[in-house]
């Protein structure tokens, strides 16, 4: 019998461990905000982030949640300035990672949530040189890809940061299909067309569709 | 011949510009390439003294049809240009399939 952990089964070990713990402290704050023991399904909270919300048994113990935190969220309401802002920070995490969003609490109480402020934060700094790698601008599904395959299990659920697309033109190279400028620019085919028709859009290139592919031209018209 | 008049006469530069062949979809852009089209249409029917065009022989005149660049205006976009004359005044479909049309270098009103 294996008594070191090692490899995959020992990180998977490990997660679930930290993922115990995690469990233990949210049922323990909960409880502690609600004034009365609850009794947690562990896994059941963490899974759901996840999970698809479709999965009928991880839905079931998702709304027993959702009831304890509208009674949490109703507490909050009458008893303002009974509960600090920590406290509500630390309440609206939990919501987060339940999925649920509680606009009038959100709004009322505090602005923005301390998990997206440092998720953008963090985002901001994972993203910096891989972005400039492909001068300045990633597909979502690209920043998603590249952000979840660093992170591991702990993935990313919430998607805050929207990009900005910014316009180039075609070189003087006379003409470019997406796929060369995809090449030249070190960008994917998929952002290279979207570059190349929001140029078009807005009237600085115009298109040649023949038999040898689509290709974009400076507008000379 | 043919050949020879159509050297001889001046064609604009869009006609050497590629995409002056693909209907453009920005609609500003497609203003002014229709345009480029319409005038071209008019100056080369006087050039040649062509007073009908059909639409499907008309693809195959060097008018819509550049071999040197090997770019050929649609059926579908020469069926856009030709209704644009119509509008400015300058072509009346013979037929009501819009396969035939008289072209007026002047509009009536210019006589």
């Amino acid at each position: 019998v294996l008594t070191r952990a090692v490899g995959i089964v020992g990180i998977e070990r490990k997660l679930e461990e930290k993922r115990k713990e995690t469990d233990k402290n949210i049922s323990e704050s909960l409880s502690r905000l609600v004034g009365r023991p609850l009794i947690m399904h562990s896994t059941a909270v963490i899974n759901f982030i996840s999970l698809d919300s479709a999965n009928h048994y991880l839905s079931l113990q998702a709304k027993e949640m959702v009831e304890v935190s509208k009674s949490i969220a109703n507490k909050i309401k009458d008893k303002q300035g009974d509960i600090t802002e920590d406290e509500t920070i630390r309440f609206k995490s939990y919501l987060l990672s339940m999925g649920i969003a509680n606009p009038v609490t959100r709004e009322t109480h505090g602005s923005g949530t301390q998990y997206h402020i440092q998720l953008a934060k963090q985002l901001g700094d994972i993203l910096q040189a891989p972005l400039e790698e492909r001068g300045g601008m990633m597909a979502l599904t690209e920043v998603y890809c590249l952000v979840n395959r660093a992170r591991g299990m702990e993935i990313l659920i919430f998607f805050p940061a929207a990009l900005r697309v910014k316009l180039m033109m075609v070189s003087d190279k006379g003409s470019l299909t997406a796929e060369e400028f995809a090449k030249l620019l070190g960008l994917s085919v998929l952002l290279a067309k979207e570059r190349l028709l929001l140029a078009e859009k807005m009237g600085h290139l115009c298109r040649d569709d023949s038999v040898e592919g689509l290709r974009f031209y400076p507008n000379l018209f | 011949d043919e050949y020879k008049s159509a050297m001889s006469f001046e064609w604009p530069w869009q006609y050497n510009f590629p995409p002056f062949f693909t209907l453009q979809p920005n609609v500003d852009t497609r203003q002014k390439q229709l345009a480029a089209w319409c005038s071209l249409v008019l100056s080369f029917c006087r050039h040649r003294k062509l007073y009908t065009l059909d639409v499907l022989e008309a693809q195959e005149s060097p008018v819509f049809n550049n071999k040197k660049i090997e770019r050929k205006l649609s059926v579908e976009a020469i069926q856009v240009v030709f209704e644009e004359l119509r509008k400015k005044g300058n072509l009346e479909w013979l037929d009501k399939s819009k396969s035939r049309c008289l072209i007026m270098w002047r509009r009536p009103e210019e006589w």
